[in-house]
């Protein structure tokens, strides 16, 4: 069976019986088609005939290949294999092949995500959080870990353009002194400046400094996902825009109107870190604690909470007013609510209520700013502000307007002479009825300064290269408040400048060293013990003591709005969680990081609930238009179990122009139908078309065979059944005895918690990274070829309307009684004495005879030579770990790299390890610390501890194969398992 | 003869030296531990001190890797006598490797396995 043919019919009966027999399920494909899925797993490696499509990344600079040149960045032919060239003068400290670490940070939506960037001679590969700043701990996401690839994207700019053309800097420069000219002497009349949204002291100061020079310019910053209508909330709730920060470590109960606090963005790593302080082991003199959740599209929190149910938009709205009739803010009342609703809604209001002072409620960031603005007064009645809530005042500069219709009104009447964009990109994010790309023709000089050549440079006279934040000096707040001072850890790749020497351009103060703007913000706020401060600084990789501070604010009485009727179809807009709003398109290996929930890799779809499906009979892949207000898009559906039954969830990012080769074609492009910059809603209209396209989904890919992969615990059973021993023929298999004559020190293991695990992908990112994990495309990746080390199965249980979600990260299970290491010929896969089955790339002749044996399914196999990266990506590879090429088998190796880098290092200091003392890739990454890895042989390490857990469990068990890696159950705390 | 490194110098151009001691690609050979563990220069470079031109002294294949790994003690000396092209041990050298085992924490039999060098 290929999976590229037409998905079976959707059909909810057949649904419905097949959801009652299985306990556990992955996918609605699953339920329609039972046969065809066990057919594709037998297969073990489907199609293995079928001819292979390169990427194509190449495309693109063959075109270029004559700037490429001019650059002088062309490649040698033969890698100097054979020469040794070091270092003239080498640098202070630096040792060849021995990794130096750099605290610095990169920033995300203007928010400073703090790192610790390992680099080899100069060049950084690899990011980590940053383990002594108060928000990451050491712990990172996706973008985070993804970064490092964004900086050595071959198709990132690297000389200015005029026209298209190549220019120099100074050709700019020239043609800059000219319109500073008429901006002096029309005060700026006509300036307009647009940035992402910053937190960045830096860059307001020289804001500051622009709006002096030129005091009619205007600049505003515009994100299209941000949070503009939680800031419009804070406003109508405060009176002035202020930041709420949640503590969910203090949480006991969580009350959740669509908002998706441990999902992706620029907090889910401090999110995710609290809730698993709180969520984890249960805590003495704490109970479980209860997440309850009201959500149109399913999500993160939704999947890792108590109870949850799917509402439509106009539900949630219902739900808050109810919510703020209970608490008797004035001129609320309770609408009629279904039976469903009115339950949940009450058993979250008790639940509130009495744990008030440790509870609380939010109302999710695209929820209307009018329902936002209620938390704010509900959390205050609960007593939960200063315990579980605090507000500060904003670290980012918020807008009072929306800028891209104010931009797009503005050129309409004549009024802008010079637009310059500065990282941003908004002509492929404005919403479509806007037309800016069609109005921005009529300003006279447009500048566009970008990491990509994109679809704003495309219409600008001037594109100029942006810096990569690891490039270069910026600062930038944390979402605490912190702030970190970002110093580069690779000189400029390309001819690129900052964005600070480009406003100093701008403002006409010569070309500066490219710290000066950094260093005069700091010296002003150091005062006189600079030095000392500046060197600490950025060695710890924060400024001590910078974090926002909380302000004691009560809320303002509110407007009550009428709620919206519900009889239409209502569209939602998200984010992607790989590439955001498109920023990371050319990421490649976020690109093929599969979605969290979905799986699907290299695509958005167009996600819909199993009654609208039914409703127009569309299975997954068919193509649907969505059309609102007259303005359409098409592209595949995607059945989503538990989405709201009136609800289509639409993705950014995708659909893209340009800037990112090796996305365009891509998806659909959502912001073209977005009705406005805030709007994260609308009412349409859905139709099937004719077609159907091919969505690259791993929801189906190595897929394990048994059952009882994922299993549960409750407050009333909460121990599992402990195993009971199999007879068998074969004697006892002892651990100790096995190895007894090498007696090894150590005995590697890992814990998985799967209560802990909300699913992020964090790990997945982490080990590509980590590992050297190649890239192989959509077409690959359809034919089940992906290479993921590490993958995240989601599997769902009961009611397909609403059904319970689980994730289980699956890395290799080093089974002491390995079964792969019995399939191989040439035993290319085999044992160490610590316990790790390894895997020998030398050796190996690809008979694939280990993964067909492999019960958990863990091994990849490199079907082509997947190795066809260019130079900048070359150097993002991790020195330590071989690059496989084609026609070997590959896996997890529990970093072996680094449990061989401990050793050597606690040889050379002739000492044995310290406890915990090798982290592997996913278990640093974790934000949640669901992954724990360490020494079994040592009682009191933290994987030990885990392992003597009630919830401890062996995947697979009955197949006697004895993993080192092994789960912890979740928990069930729906209140259906405490009766 | 020392031109070239002048050179180097004066130009900032860095030396070109032609690497003779080759080991393939997906060995992971670490110096530092090899010299912290008193394994002397000349255990796999040979008298360098007496080459007219330099050459492999040692065929450096994966078995001679492994003779030491997993006999060490024949290999081994004082860690201040690593560099010493020279050294010639006045007591019995089986006796000094098997005391140098111990002393410097070697672990005999568990730096054979593939991952020690491959990863």
């Amino acid at each position: 069976m290929s999976r590229s043919s037409r998905a079976p019919q959707f059909d909810f009966d057949r649904i419905r019986a097949a959801t009652s027999r299985k306990q556990f399920w992955s996918s609605i494909d699953e339920l329609l088609d039972e046969q065809g899925l066990r057919e594709w797993i037998e297969a073990e490696f489907p199609a293995p005939l079928s001819v292979h499509d390169k990427p194509r990344r190449r495309q693109f600079l063959k075109l270029i290949g004559a700037s490429l040149l001019l650059g002088g960045l062309t490649r040698c032919g033969d890698r100097p294999a054979n020469h040794a060239l070091p270092y003239v003068i080498q640098p202070e400290e630096e040792v060849p092949g021995v990794p130096r670490y750099y605290a610095t940070a990169v920033a995300f939506e203007g928010y400073a995500q703090p790192v610790v960037a390992t680099t080899y001679s100069g060049r950084p590969i690899k990011l980590d959080g940053n383990p002594d700043h108060p928000v990451t701990r050491g712990t990172s996401d996706v973008f985070m870990q993804s970064a490092v690839l964004d900086l050595y994207d071959p198709e990132r700019s690297k000389i200015p353009l005029r026209n298209g053309a190549p220019a120099s800097w100074a050709q700019f420069e020239t043609a800059l002194s000219g319109l500073r000219e008429s901006w002096r002497n029309r005060k700026g009349e006509g300036l307009r400046i647009l940035t992402g949204a910053t937190t960045s002291p830096t860059l307001i100061r020289q804001f500051r400094a622009m709006q002096e020079a030129y005091p009619n310019m205007r600049w505003s910053r515009c994100e299209a996902i941000g949070h503009a209508q939680q800031d419009e909330a804070m406003s109508a709730a405060f009176g002035r825009v202020l930041t709420p920060h949640y503590r969910l470590d203090q949480c006991d109960v969580v009350v959740s109107l669509d908002h998706d606090v441990l999902g992706a963005g620029p907090r889910q790593v401090a999110h995710a870190q609290a809730w698993g302080v709180r969520h984890g082991e249960v805590q003495s003199g704490l109970g479980r604690m209860r997440v309850h959740v009201a959500e149109s599209v399913p999500s993160l929190t939704g999947t890792v909470a108590s109870t949850r149910i799917p509402v439509d938009p106009s539900r949630i709205e219902a739900l808050t007013h109810a919510m703020a009739a209970e608490f008797k803010v004035s001129g609320f009342a309770r609408p009629d609510l279904q039976p469903g609703e009115g339950n949940w809604l009450d058993r979250a209001l008790r639940e509130l209520r009495n744990s008030a002072g440790h509870s609380l409620l939010m109302i999710g960031p695209y929820c209307d700013p009018h329902l936002q603005a209620l938390a704010p007064a509900i959390n205050a009645q609960l007593g939960n502000v200063g315990k579980t809530v605090w507000y500060s005042e904003p670290a980012h500069v918020p807008d009072a307007t929306q800028p891209l219709a104010e931009l797009t009104r503005e050129i309409a009447n004549g009024a802008i002479e010079t637009v310059v964009f500065i990282g941003c990109n908004p002509v492929y994010t404005c919403p479509g009825p806007l037309g800016l790309a069609n109005q921005l023709a009529r300003v006279p000089n447009r500048i566009h300064a970008g990491l990509h050549a994109d679809e704003t440079a495309a219409l600008c006279q001037w594109h100029l290269p942006l810096s990569h934040a690891l490039e270069s000096w910026s600062d930038a707040r944390a979402v605490d408040g912190t702030a970190t001072i970002m110093q580069p850890v690779i000189a400029p790749l390309y001819s690129s400048r900052s964005a600070h020497q480009i406003v100093d351009m701008l403002l006409g103060s010569g070309a500066n060293a490219a710290n000066a703007a950094v260093r005069e913000t700091w010296e002003q706020s150091f005062g006189e013990d600079f030095d000392r401060k500046w060197i600490r600084s950025l060695h710890d990789g924060f400024v001590d003591n910078s974090g926002a501070t909380a302000i004691a604010v009560t809320p303002n009485s509110l407007v009550p709005t009428q709620t919206s009727s519900g009889t239409n179809l209502e569209v939602v807009f998200r984010p992607d969680p790989c590439i955001w709003d498109g920023r990371f398109s050319n990421v490649a290996w976020l690109q093929e990081l599969p979605k969290p929930l979905t799986k699907i890799t290299w695509d958005n779809v167009i996600e819909i609930s199993p009654a609208l499906a039914n409703e127009h009979s569309v299975s997954n892949g068919d193509v649907v238009e969505v059309s609102i207000d007259g303005r359409k898009i098409r592209g595949a559906a995607w059945v989503i179990p538990g989405q709201a039954p009136r609800t289509v969830a639409l993705y950014f990012g995708y659909g893209r122009r340009g800037g990112a080769e090796i996305a365009i074609g891509a998806g659909y492009d959502a912001f073209s139908i977005r009705p406005n910059e805030a709007a994260w809603k609308a009412t349409g209209s859905i139709s099937r078309q004719r077609g159907h396209r091919l969505i690259a989904t791993t929801q189906a890919h190595h897929r394990m065979d048994g059952f009882d992969f994922v299993r549960e615990v409750s407050a009333k059973n909460p121990r599992l059944p402990t195993q009971q021993k199999a007879p068998t023929f074969y004697p006892d298999w002892n651990v100790e005895k096995s190895s007894e004559k090498n007696s090894p020190d150590h005995a590697w293991g890992m814990v998985i918690d799967l209560d802990l695990c909300v699913g992020c992908n964090a790990c997945v990112s982490a080990c590509n990274v980590e590992n050297n994990v190649l890239v192989v495309g959509k077409d690959q990746v359809s034919r089940g070829r992906e290479m993921l080390w590490l993958r995240v199965d989601r599997y769902f249980t009961g009611d397909v309307d609403n059904p319970r979600a689980y994730f289980q990260p699956v890395p290799c299970m080093h089974c002491e009684k390995a079964p792969c290491e019995m399939g191989c010929p040439v035993h290319a896969t085999v044992h160490s004495p610590e316990g790790v089955n390894q895997m020998v790339y030398n050796r190996c002749i690809g008979t694939r005879t280990c993964s067909s044996y492999c019960p958990y399914k863990v091994r990849r196999f490199n079907w082509y030579d997947y190795r066809h990266f260019e130079a900048a990506e070359e150097a993002a590879k991790n020195p330590d770990v071989t690059v496989r090429s084609r026609g070997v088998m590959e896996k997890c190796t529990y970093c072996t790299q680094r449990i061989q880098a401990a050793h050597v290092q606690a040889d050379k200091e002739n000492r044995s390890f310290r406890r915990d003392e090798v982290v592997t890739a996913c278990q640093q990454a974790c934000p949640t610390r669901a992954i724990v890895f360490g020494d079994l042989k040592d009682e009191d390490s933290a994987v030990s501890k885990r392992r003597r857990s009630g919830r401890h469990y062996v995947l697979l068990e009955e197949l006697g194969t004895r993993p080192r890696t092994t789960y912890l159950a979740r928990w069930n705390d729906s209140p259906d398992e405490e009766k | 003869m020392l031109a070239p490194v002048r050179e180097s110098l004066a130009n900032n151009r860095s030396l070109n030296w032609n690497r003779v001691a080759v080991l393939p690609e997906y060995v992971y050979f670490r110096h530092d531990i090899h010299i912290a563990k008193g394994v002397g220069c000349v255990e796999c470079h040979g008298r360098v001190d007496r080459m007219a031109l330099t050459f492999q002294a040692q065929p450096l294949t994966m078995a001679f890797c492994l003779d030491c790994h997993r006999n060490p003690a024949p290999h081994l000396r004082p860690r201040d006598e690593v560099t010493n092209m020279n050294w010639n041990p006045s007591l019995d050298r089986g006796a000094l490797g098997r005391q140098l085992v111990r002393e410097y924490g070697i672990r005999v039999g568990q730096i054979t396995h593939c991952f020690v060098c491959h990863r």
